[in-house]
C-alpha cells in the first residue's frame, strides 16, 4: 500500500491532465458528460482510499512520509517534493479528499448540460491535487505552491460564469486579496528560512523576535486565505461561482487552510502571547461583525457565506486561546454541516432556476414552503442549520462549546479572552438566530413564489451527498466529547488523536476549567442555542417574511448598516483602492509627461532648436526622454561623487 | 599580439555564427528565400551544440586572444543562452512577417548578427570587445525595430531607439576612456589588480558605464523609451530584444562590476539597489494602467529589471540567481510575445480588449498564454516563480531586507495585471468579432509556443538541473573566484 502513497499526490494531478488535455483538443470529448464525471471522481476517491487507509492504520507518532522528487537543490537552498501523512494532516486529508468526492459526485448532476462542463471538472481536480499539496506537504514551500494553486482554481472557479462583469471583478477580487496574504506567507518563509536553515514544518523552531515577526506575518496570510478581517471581503463575492464550489473551496477546506497553517505551526504562536490575543480579538470580531450582516440579508447564499465568515471567526478565536486542535475539531464539524447547507442551498437554487418563475433563484424572499416539494433536501437543511445553531447532541454543540469553554479557560492567562468569550456567545446567539431565519423562510412558512411553480427535488446524485454530509453532521460531534464526560479521556480529537504526549504536531496551551465552571459553561451553551432557534422559529412562523420588519425595529438604524455590510467595500474603495488608481492616474503615469513637459517649456531653447530635427515624429517625445536620461545622470553623478 | 590556433578551436561556436550570417546573407542574393529561416536555425543550434561542454568537468573559464574573450565553462553557457533565446524567437517570426505582409528576408541575418554581438558582449573581458559587442548588438536592434516600414510606429521605433541608444552609448564610451585614462588597460583582469581608491575619476567613470548598461535593460531612470520601442517593434523581435539583449547585458555588467572591482563600491551598490527599487515599483505601478498587452509587457519588463538589477547587487548568490531568472525569462516573454504576434495583423489587435474571449475560442491558445502569464507572475509552479524566489532569497541573504520585501510587495501587486490579461481572455465577452482568422495556427509558432509552454512548466517543476548547472560554473578557483565569486 505504501508504494501507492504519491497516487494521492497524483491521482488529482492525472485526472486533470487527462480531462484538461482531452478535453483540449477534442470537442467531441467535452460533451460526454459521464466520462469526464467519472474520471474527476475516480480521480479523487483514490487518494480518498489510500488517507482513509492510512488512517485506520496508522500508529501514533509514526508519519509516514513519501517522496516524489527534489524539487531545488542548490548549496544553499533545496526543498523536496516531499510529503507527510501525520495526525493532522491525515484529519485534513480525510476531510479534504471524503467531501471532495462527495462534492464531485454531486456536481455531476448540478452541472449537467454545463457548456463548460469539462472546464469545471479540469479546475475541481486541480484543486483538490492543490489542497492535497497544501496539507500534506512537510515543507512550507510545497505548502506555498497548494496555497498559490488552491488561490488560482478558486479564482477560476467564482469567475466560471463570467457572462456578467460583477463575476469576473468578483473573481479578481479573491485574486488581488489573497495574494496580499501571500505576500506576508512569502516573506515569513524568507525569514524562517533565514533563521532556521530549512523549510520544513519538523525543523522550525524560532525563538525572540523572529517568533513575533513570523507568528504575525503567517496570521496576515491566513487573514487573506481564510477570511479575517480585514480581507474577509473576498469570500461573500465569491459566491458568484457554481454552489457546489462554494460548498467545497469557500466552505469546508480552501478558507480554513489559515486555521491548519497556523495550527501547524503552533510552537511558534505559543512563544508569543501578543499575537495570540490580536488572533483571538480578530476572529471575535470577524465572528460578530459577519453574523450581524448576515441576519440582513437576503439572498440565501451570501447568508452562508457570511456565516462561513462567522464560524471561521470562532476557530480564530480557538486558535487566538491557544487551542489549536479544538480549532481542527471545528474545521471538521463545520465542512459537515456547512458543505451540507452549501450543497442543499445549491439543491434550492437548482429547483428555483427550473421553475423559470422568478427572476432571481437566490432570493429567499420569493421561496418559502419549499419543504413540501423538497423534502430530502428540506430535512438534511434543518439538521444542518440545527447543528451550526449548537443545538445539542449534534456535532456543532460540541465544538463550539469546546472553543467557548477553552476561552473561558485562557481567561486566566489574560483577561482579554473574556471579552472574546463573551463576544462569542453573543454570536452564538446571533448564529442560532439568522440561521433558523433563513431556513425557515426557505422550507416552510407560506408559499412566496407564484402559485403555478411546481419545484421539483434534485436527482439522488445531489440528495445521496446530502444525507451523508448531514449524518456525519449529526455524529461527527462525538468525536470530541467535553471534558466533563470522564475528564475528557472521551475527547478522541484532542486527548487522544492530537493529544501532545503522542504526536507533538500540534502543541496546544494548557487550559483547564474546573467541573463546576465547565458544567455552568455547558449549560449557558445549550440553552442560547435552543433559546435562539426557538425564538427565531416563533418569531418567524408567526409573522413570515413581516418579522424582518420587527428585527429591523430591534436594530433601528443599525439595521441599514448591517444590510450594507457596514460598507466595509465602500469604505475600501474610497480608503485603498481609489487612492491606488489616483496614484497611477495622476501621480505617476503623468509624472514623464508633466513633469518632463515643465522641464522643456522652462529650459527651452536648446532642446526646441533641435526639435526641429524630429518634427516627423509623431510626439517629439525622444527630446523630452533624453532629457530625462540627462536628469538621471546627472543625480547619479552628484550622489557618487559629493554623496 | 600572436596568431593562436588554439584561440580559433576555443572560439569555434562564435565563427559557426559568423559563417552563418554571411551564408543567410548569400543565400538572400541567391534568391534561396525559403531557406533561410532553416539556415539560421541550424546554424544556431550548430553553434549551441558546438558549445556545449564536451565533458561534465569542462567548466573552468578559458579566456582567449589575448585574454580579451571568455570562453568554456560559464562563457558557454551564455553561449548556449542567448543562441536558445534567437532559437526561440525564430519559430515566430516568418509567420508573423507573412501575415503582416512584408517579405523581410534580412531578418535571419541580422538577428544571427545581433547574437553574435550579444555574445561578444557577454563575454567580453575587455573594454574594447565590449564595446564592439554592445554595438554590434544595437545596430541589429535597431534595425529590427524600425522592419516593417509600412507602419509609421515601428520606424519611429527605430528612430527613437536608435537616437536614444546612440546617447547611453555616449556615456558608455566616455566612461570606458576614463578608465582606460586611469588604469592604462583595457582589461576587466588587469584593472582589478591596479589600485584605483584613491583616483577621484575611478567612480564616474564606472558610473557612466553603469549607465550605459542601464540604459540597454531599461532600468530607471533610463527606461523612458522602452515602452515606445516595444510598442512599435515586429511583435516577437520585441520579444527578442527584451530577452535576450538583456540578458547579454546583464551578464556583462555583472562581470565587469565583479571583475574590476572584487569589492564592489558602496555607491555604486546603493545605485543599483535604489535603480532596481524604483525599478520594480514604478514598472508595476504603471504597467497595471496600460491597455495595449505590448506596452504592458513593456513596463512589466522594467519591473523584472529591477528584479535582476537586485540580485546583482546580491554578490556571488545573486549573480548565479541572475543568470537562472534570465534564462527563464527569456522563456516565458518570448513566448508571450510571440502569441501577442500570433494574434496580430494590424497594430490594435495587441489592445488587450481585442483579446476578449479568445481563451474560449481557441482553448490552447488561452491556456498557453495564462501559463506564460502566471510564470511572470510568479506563481508555483512555473518557472517564474522558482527564478523569482532565488532572486529575493539571495538579496535576503546579503541583508537587503527592506529591498526583498518592497520587491516581493510590488510582484504581488503585479499580479494584478497579468491577471486582468486572463480576465479579458475567459471572463470577457468579445464585442467586435474580428474579420480575420485570429490567432494564426500556422504550424511554426505553434510549434513553438507548445516548446516555451512546456519549458515554463517543466523548468518550474524541475529547477534543479539548469540551476546547479550555472551553480558549478562557479565552482572552484578560476577566473570567477579570483573575480570575488
Amino acid at each position: 500500500m505504501e508504494a501507492l502513497l504519491p497516487l494521492i499526490i497524483l491521482s488529482p494531478f492525472i485526472g486533470a491532465a487527462i480531462i484538461g488535455i482531452w478535453g483540449l483538443f477534442s470537442s467531441s470529448f467535452r460533451h460526454q458528460e459521464k466520462l469526464i464525471g467519472t474520471i474527476a471522481t475516480l480521480a479523487v476517491v483514490l487518494p480518498f482510499v489510500l488517507v482513509l487507509n492510512t488512517f485506520l492504520s496508522y500508529e501514533h507518532g509514526k508519519p509516514v512520509s513519501f517522496h516524489l522528487f527534489s524539487w531545488m537543490a542548490t548549496k544553499n537552498f533545496s526543498v523536496d517534493f516531499s510529503y507527510v501523512l501525520d495526525e493532522a494532516s491525515l484529519l485534513m486529508g480525510l476531510i479534504v479528499t471524503g467531501i471532495g468526492s462527495l462534492i464531485h459526485i454531486y456536481s455531476i448532476a448540478y452541472m449537467h448540460h454545463d457548456k463548460g462542463f469539462y472546464r469545471y471538472f479540469l479546475y475541481l481536480n486541480l484543486f483538490i491535487f492543490s489542497m492535497n499539496n497544501l496539507i500534506l506537504g512537510d515543507n512550507l514551500l510545497v505548502l506555498f505552491l497548494g496555497w498559490e494553486g488552491v488561490g488560482a482554481c478558486s479564482y477560476f472557479l467564482i469567475g466560471y460564469w463570467f457572462e456578467d462583469m460583477a463575476k469576473a471583478m468578483a473573481a479578481q477580487k479573491a485574486f488581488v486579496a489573497n495574494r496580499i496574504g501571500d505576500f506576508a506567507l512569502l516573506v515569513a518563509m524568507f525569514i524562517i528560512f533565514t533563521s532556521t536553515g530549512s523549510l520544513k514544518f519538523s525543523e522550525i523552531s524560532l525563538s525572540g523576535d523572529v517568533a513575533f515577526w513570523v507568528a504575525l506575518l503567517v496570521f496576515i496570510a491566513a487573514t487573506g486565505k481564510s477570511a479575517q478581517i480585514p480581507l474577509y471581503v473576498w469570500l461573500p463575492d465569491a459566491m458568484a461561482g457554481p454552489t457546489p464550489v462554494s460548498a467545497l473551496i469557500h466552505a469546508a477546506t480552501m478558507v480554513t487552510s489559515g486555521i491548519y497553517l497556523i495550527a501547524r505551526m503552533s510552537e511558534v504562536f505559543l512563544q508569543v502571547p501578543g499575537v495570540m490575543i490580536l488572533v483571538a480579538v480578530i476572529g471575535g470580531l470577524t465572528a460578530i461583525l459577519a453574523a450581524l450582516i448576515a441576519i440582513a440579508q437576503n439572498d440565501i447564499k451570501k447568508v452562508l457565506a457570511y456565516s462561513t465568515v462567522s464560524q471561521l471567526g470562532f476557530m480564530f478565536m480557538a486558535l487566538g486561546a491557544g487551542a489549536f486542535s479544538t480549532a481542527i475539531f471545528h474545521v471538521m464539524t463545520h465542512a459537515f454541516f456547512k458543505a451540507c447547507l452549501f450543497l442543499g442551498s445549491g439543491s434550492v437554487i437548482h429547483a428555483m432556476e427550473h421553475m423559470h418563475l422568478v427572476d432571481d433563484p437566490q432570493d429567499i424572499r420569493t421561496m418559502g414552503k419549499l419543504g413540501k416539494y423538497m423534502p430530502s433536501t428540506s430535512k438534511t437543511f434543518w439538521i444542518s442549520t440545527l447543528a451550526i445553531a449548537g443545538i445539542f447532541p449534534l456535532s456543532g454543540f460540541f465544538s463550539k462549546d469546546e472553543i467557548l469553554g477553552k476561552l473561558f479557560a485562557a481567561g486566566h492567562e489574560h483577561v482579554m479572552y473574556y471579552a472574546v468569550w463573551a463576544v462569542g456567545m453573543i454570536t452564538a446567539v446571533l448564529t442560532a438566530f439568522y440561521m433558523t431565519r433563513v431556513t425557515f423562510l426557505t422550507f416552510n412558512g407560506k408559499k412566496r413564489f407564484p402559485e403555478e411553480g411546481h419545484p421539483h427535488e434534485s436527482s439522488p446524485l445531489m440528495t445521496i451527498p446530502l444525507w451523508i454530509l448531514a449524518g456525519l453532521a449529526i455524529v461527527g460531534g462525538f468525536l470530541g466529547l467535553p471534558a466533563v464526560v470522564g475528564h475528557g479521556h472521551y475527547n478522541w480529537i484532542s486527548e487522544h488523536w492530537l493529544s501532545i504526549s503522542k504526536a507533538p504536531i500540534i502543541v496546544n496551551r494548557i487550559l483547564h476549567a474546573d467541573l463546576t465552571t465547565e458544567w455552568i459553561l455547558i449549560g449557558i451553551s445549550f440553552c442560547v442555542a435552543i433559546g435562539g432557534v426557538y425564538f427565531a422559529y416563533s418569531l418567524y412562523s408567526k409573522y413570515d417574511l413581516q418579522a424582518d420588519l420587527k428585527v429591523k425595529s430591534f436594530f433601528g438604524s443599525m439595521y441599514r448598516v448591517m444590510e450594507n455590510k457596514f460598507f466595509i467595500d465602500e469604505f475600501y474603495n474610497a480608503a485603498i483602492i481609489r487612492p491606488f488608481v489616483w496614484l497611477g492616474n495622476y501621480a505617476i503615469m503623468p509624472f514623464d509627461k508633466k513633469f518632463i513637459d515643465g522641464l522643456v517649456n522652462g529650459s527651452g531653447y536648446l532642446v526646441y532648436s533641435a526639435g526641429s530635427v524630429f518634427r516627423q515624429l509623431q510626439s517629439g517625445l525622444v527630446q523630452k526622454y533624453a532629457l530625462l536620461m540627462f536628469i538621471g545622470v546627472v543625480v547619479l553623478l552628484g550622489y557618487a561623487i559629493f554623496g | 599580439m600572436q596568431f593562436n590556433i588554439q584561440d580559433l578551436i576555443q572560439t569555434m561556436p562564435l565563427v559557426m555564427l559568423l559563417v552563418t550570417g554571411l551564408l543567410l546573407m548569400l543565400s538572400d542574393a541567391f534568391n534561396l528565400r525559403s531557406l533561410l529561416p532553416w539556415l539560421a536555425g541550424l546554424g544556431l543550434t550548430a553553434s549551441l551544440v558546438l558549445a556545449l561542454p564536451l565533458q561534465p568537468g569542462d567548466q573552468a573559464i578559458v579566456p582567449v586572444y589575448n585574454n580579451m574573450f571568455l570562453t568554456g565553462g560559464l562563457a558557454s553557457f551564455v553561449h548556449i543562452a542567448l543562441c536558445l533565446g534567437a532559437l526561440f524567437s525564430l519559430f515566430f517570426i516568418q509567420d508573423f512577417f507573412q501575415r503582416a505582409g512584408k517579405v523581410v528576408d534580412e531578418i535571419y541575418a541580422i538577428l544571427v548578427f545581433s547574437v553574435i554581438g550579444m555574445i561578444m558582449l557577454a563575454n567580453s573581458n575587455d573594454l574594447a570587445v565590449t564595446f564592439i559587442g554592445l554595438e554590434t548588438m544595437s545596430i541589429c536592434l535597431y534595425v529590427m525595430a524600425a522592419l516593417l516600414k509600412t507602419r509609421q510606429s515601428s520606424n519611429e521605433a527605430g528612430l527613437k531607439y536608435f537616437l536614444l541608444g546612440s546617447f547611453a552609448t555616449g556615456f558608455l564610451l566616455f566612461g570606458m576612456s576614463m578608465l582606460y585614462g586611469i588604469t592604462g588597460t583595457t582589461q576587466f583582469t588587469l584593472m582589478s589588480q591596479t589600485d584605483m581608491s584613491g583616483n577621484i575619476l575611478f567612480l564616474p567613470a564606472v558610473l557612466f558605464i553603469l549607465i550605459g548598461f542601464l540604459f540597454k535593460v531599461s532600468a530607471f531612470p533610463f527606461h523612458n523609451w522602452t515602452p515606445d520601442v516595444y510598442q512599435g517593434t515586429p511583435t516577437p523581435l520585441a520579444g527578442f530584444m527584451a530577452t535576450a539583449s538583456k540578458t547579454a547585458s546583464f551578464i556583462a555588467l555583472g562581470m565587469f562590476l565583479h571583475q574590476t572591482m572584487p569589492v564592489l563600491d558602496e555607491k555604486i551598490f546603493w545605485i543599483l539597489v535604489g535603480s532596481a527599487v524604483i525599478s520594480m515599483v514604478y514598472g508595476n505601478i504603471v504597467a497595471a494602467r496600460q491597455t495595449n498587452l505590448k506596452r504592458l509587457l513593456a513596463y512589466s519588463s522594467i519591473a523584472h529589471t529591477g528584479y535582476v538589477l537586485l540580485g546583482l547587487a546580491s554578490g556571488k548568490e545573486g549573480f548565479i540567481a541572475v543568470i537562472f531568472y534570465a534564462f527563464i525569462y527569456t522563456i516565458m516573454n518570448v513566448g508571450a510575445f510571440g502569441l501577442i504576434g500570433m494574434n496580430e495583423i494590424e497594430e490594435e489587435d495587441a489592445e488587450v480588449s481585442r483579446w476578449n474571449g479568445i481563451g474560449l475560442r481557441k482553448p490552447w491558445f488561452g491556456v498557453a498564454m495564462s501559463v506564460f502569464l502566471f510564470s511572470l507572475a510568479g506563481i508555483p509552479p512555473l518557472a517564474g516563480f522558482m527564478s523569482k524566489y532565488q532572486v529575493f532569497f539571495a538579496a535576503v541573504r546579503s541583508e537587503l531586507y527592506v529591498a526583498a520585501i518592497i520587491g516581493v510587495l510590488a510582484s504581488v501587486v503585479g499580479a494584478y495585471y497579468y491577471i486582468r490579461v486572463i480576465v479579458n481572455m475567459y471572463f470577457t465577452k468579445s464585442e467586435t468579432e474580428t474579420s480575420h482568422a485570429l490567432p494564426s495556427c500556422a504550424m511554426s509558432p505553434t510549434i513553438g509556443v507548445f516548446v516555451l509552454a512546456a519549458l515554463t512548466l517543466a523548468l518550474g517543476i524541475f529547477p534543479s538541473p539548469v540551476y546547479t548547472w550555472i551553480e558549478s560554473l562557479f565552482q572552484g578557483s578560476g577566473m570567477l573566484a579570483m573575480a570575488g565569486f
